[in-house]
């Protein structure tokens, strides 16, 4: 594995939380992206963590982002230098009803792309230990 | 609670890199705003930084290094970070405690270097960079790869200009409009006049923003003296107090999961605050410092501060209302893009600007009668926020 990765998983190790764990295992193993939501009283959290940030329960569910989500594009740049996901390929804000605006990496491109369009989530592999997700049109 | 005043502020120019080691050039800023507010260094109680470097290595105890090379004894000594808002949180540390008798005279002292990161070194370079991304946009995030956040004021850019049907290039005036007040400041880093076409035809970084639209990282120091009002030195000039204090931080950390990116809750609220504990409106404001980072952030900061309606910013720049002859002057420094970024300094430099107008002290580039001044900063894209109202008394 490239050194980029090596750091990757130990920078995870060291900031992650138990929810950001389980998070990239369910995205790595189950292939489904997900948010956590509050089985009290049913705030949606994402990046997903294991109490409820409106009413600090912890009775927490995972709750799958999928194809019926009705995501849209809400913004969507690219980076001339970043860590990954560097020109031409794009780095939007996705809408999703019930969970809010997230960070996600888009297939297409810039001159392609239009705010509003509707969008579907899908898991890429980064390496054979990491996977992310990103969100395709439609 | 005792009334505040800026005693003393101190400067040197915002460059790509310190010319002095960071213990001389804090020493330098130090003895000029202690010297300027007619004090010794046996008088100052209370030393207050931000870190040594806002990434890159630690510096475990640089307070407390700093204390000891100053040589300076204290009943209050701390170090304060929070990304870019750090130096006006600083500030407040200082300001709490010598409004609560625990300190007479409190040193505030900000800086910033710029990261040096080991490019010689692969493994040391991608090491820093990997965890330097993971620490600041969390484990979920970091897999995105952002470097800097650029692309996420990209996306409030684009945004701005779809909800308001503002253009590229009437944002870009912004830019055009700070460089010419930066071509009047000794202390800016970039003082070469530009056109918008130079705007519009800058390097891309993460479009629609360019170049010349991007706050650089750069390096840096101020400091300045927190004194009880009524203790400080009888002087011509005018006496600098500190009238209006408001913070806000939302919730969020760079994307409001729930919210805008083209209007700042926390910008709003601790605008607000601010004003309405030193009993003035946006309009009462003579001279401001904020913290535009880029092109759009710049012009919607005046919006939600109050200085033009919401969608307006352009329009209100255009029309030359944010510089000399106008309602107000915002940024005289030339503002982040202009003036040099040293995101750890930033907001106490724009304290330092605003404290040397209110005096009249400004030569140059004087706002003239500016009696009433506002400060802003934050952190994440304008997640949290520090409004400070100055006002100039007597002299």
């Amino acid at each position: 594995m490239n050194p980029m990765e090596v750091f990757t998983g130990q920078a995870l190790e060291q900031f992650g939380s138990l929810a950001s764990k389980e998070f990239h295992r369910r995205l790595h193993e189950d292939r489904k992206l997900c948010a956590t939501q509050c089985q009290d009283c049913s705030e949606t959290a994402f990046p997903p963590r294991l109490h409820c940030p409106a009413c600090m329960s912890d009775s927490i569910s995972w709750v799958e982002i999928s194809a019926a989500s009705q995501a849209t594009l809400y913004a969507f740049t690219t980076q001339s230098r970043g860590l990954r996901f560097t020109a031409p390929e794009v780095i939007g804000v996705v809408e999703i009803p019930d969970v809010g605006l997230i960070i996600s990496p888009v297939a297409g491109t810039m001159a392609d792309l239009q705010i509003g369009q509707a969008l579907s989530p899908e898991v890429i592999d980064i390496h054979e230990g990491l996977s992310f997700y990103r969100f395709v049109p439609a | 609670m005792h009334e505040l005043a800026i005693s003393g502020v101190g400067s040197i120019p915002v460059r790509r890199d310190l010319e002095a080691p960071l213990l001389d050039a804090c020493v330098q800023v130090a003895r000029e705003a202690i010297t300027d507010a007619g004090l010794g260094l046996a008088e100052v109680d209370g030393l207050f930084v931000t870190p040594a470097r806002m990434s890159g290595d630690p510096w475990l105890m640089f307070v407390a290094n700093l204390a000891e090379y100053l040589g300076v004894k204290t009943k209050g000594l701390q170090c304060v970070e929070n990304g870019g808002a750090s130096a006006l949180l600083t500030l407040r540390a200082a300001m709490d405690a010598v409004a609560m008798g625990r300190c007479r005279h409190a040193l505030v002292i900000a800086s910033d270097t710029r990261p040096m990161l080991d490019t010689n070194h692969f493994e040391s370079f991608v090491r820093n960079v990997v965890f330097t991304a993971t620490s600041l946009y969390g484990p979920v995030y970091a897999i995105a790869g952002l470097g800097t956040p650029i692309p996420i004021y990209a996306m409030s850019h684009q945004r701005y200009m779809h909800e308001y049907g503002v253009s590229e290039a009437e944002i870009a005036m912004s830019s055009v409009r700070l460089r010419e007040h930066a071509a009047m400041h000794p202390e800016a880093q970039f003082r070469d006049i530009i056109t918008v076409d130079d705007v519009l035809t800058s390097k891309k970084l993460s479009p629609p923003i360019r170049l010349l639209q991007a706050a650089s990282i750069s390096a840096g120091a101020c400091a300045v003296v927190v004194s009880r009002a009524d203790e400080t030195t009888a002087d011509k000039r005018p006496r600098v107090e500190l009238t209006g204090y408001g913070e806000h931080h939302h919730e969020s950390h760079f994307v409001p999961r729930q919210g805008s990116i083209t209007t700042f809750e926390s910008v709003k609220v601790a605008g607000q605050e601010a004003l309405a504990q030193a009993g003035r409106t946006p309009q009462d404001i003579d001279v401001a410092e904020v913290y535009g980072v880029f092109g759009a952030t710049e012009l919607i900061l005046y919006e939600d501060l109050g200085f033009c309606e919401k969608g307006h910013g352009a329009q209100f720049l255009a029309d030359g209302r944010s510089t000399w002859g106008g309602d107000i002057v915002i940024n005289p420094t030339g503002g982040r893009m202009s003036f040099g970024h040293p995101a750890g300094a930033t907001p106490l430099y724009e304290v330092v600007e605003v404290v040397r107008q209110l005096r009249g002290d400004a030569p140059g580039k004087q706002v003239d009668g500016a009696s009433v001044g506002l400060v802003h900063a934050e952190h994440g894209m304008m997640n949290g926020s520090v409004v400070c109202v100055l006002e100039a008394r007597g002299g």
